[in-house]
């Protein structure tokens, strides 16, 4: 079984690696910055948000960087834990999950789980606020 | 359509290191993927050896049926369409409960058993059924009442009270599960099997 899963794993890290590497995503961040201060969202939290379905270990990398340079009790490092503690690696569970047993047509598995987890990036937000604000 | 995503995050990393003259940066990334890979499945293929076959144990002493009986009458309303004492139950019922403890690298074993258990109900293979799907959004909303990597985490950077996020974590996970069952109860009807 581990070895039938080894050509989707294969692809899913040089996938995410490739991506995280190229340092696009700070790029973009940049220029979405003024609208999400606007919002009250803190520009450094995005990327985990962004990650996080993607890859379970880059996102705990990137909240490792959050508490070493903001500390775990910070409002960032509260705010990273708790988006952390209540989403999951959607992409990487689907890939997984059917890549397993051969599925192909996942219909509308991927368009619910990541609905499931955008809510759960924004309760992470208004939650922490209401909580520790 | 995963992997258009993949394939997507492949060329906009390509992409942006050429536009940004940082080839040689992607270039190493996709020599090294192929090691990284094989080394963190070297790392996870012990944990899920052990714990297959601690399910294997789980499943011949009925702990799994025990557990399963407990949460059918959420399970059977979850999943209507699985046969009542089906072992694919069982295997939801415990990878459910491994994520609720926070406990990724136990839960993945249980749920890769119940997708080849909910495979055998399924009538077009290439095809993913809804209770597949109901069970995959229902693991990936996170869960989690025990975040126990994030505390373990938390304490290792020297936090103050690493269990302050339990009650905040607990709040959002509820939601997120929940706006993950009622699209799935909604796009359920939308595209019948």
């Amino acid at each position: 079984m581990i070895l039938n899963l080894f050509p989707t794993f294969i692809a899913m890290i040089l996938a995410v690696n490739l991506f995280i590497n190229s340092g696009f995503l700070p790029a973009i961040l940049e220029y979405l910055r003024p609208f999400l201060s606007f919002l009250k969202i803190p520009v450094e939290i995005l990327p985990l948000a962004i990650i996080r379905p993607i890859s379970g270990s880059a996102s705990l990398a990137y909240l490792n960087n959050i508490y070493s340079t903001h500390g775990p009790d910070s409002f960032l490092g509260l705010l990273g834990s708790v988006m952390q503690g209540s989403t999951d690696t959607t992409f990487y569970v689907i890939s997984l999950y059917f890549g397993s047993i051969g599925i192909k047509k996942i219909r509308y598995s991927l368009i619910a789980g990541l609905f499931a987890d955008l809510i759960g990036i924004i309760a992470s937000i208004i939650v922490v606020n209401l909580l520790f604000n | 359509m995963v992997n258009i995503i993949w394939f997507t995050l492949i060329l906009i990393g390509i992409g942006y290191s050429f536009f940004t003259n940082n080839l040689e940066l992607a270039n190493t990334t996709i020599m090294e993927s192929a090691n990284v890979s094989l080394d963190m499945l070297f790392k996870i293929f012990p944990a899920v050896a052990l714990w297959m076959g601690l399910t294997k144990i789980a499943e011949e002493s009925g702990l799994l049926t025990k557990m399963s009986k407990k949460l059918t009458p959420f399970l059977s309303k979850l999943f209507p369409e699985i046969p009542k004492g089906h072992e694919s139950l069982g295997l939801i019922a415990s990878n459910m409960v491994a994520n609720i403890f926070g406990l990724g690298s136990a839960a993945t074993p249980f749920g890769l058993k119940a997708m080849t258990s909910l495979q055998k109900l399924n009538k077009k293979k290439d095809t993913a059924s809804s209770s597949m799907i109901t069970f995959l959004v229902v693991n990936t909303s996170g869960l989690t009442i025990i975040p126990t990597t994030i505390i373990s985490l938390r304490m290792m950077y020297g936090s103050v009270n690493p269990t302050r996020i339990v009650l905040a974590c607990i709040i959002s996970t509820f939601f997120s599960t929940l706006a993950g069952i009622i699209i799935d109860r909604i796009l359920r009807r939308r595209y019948k099997d």
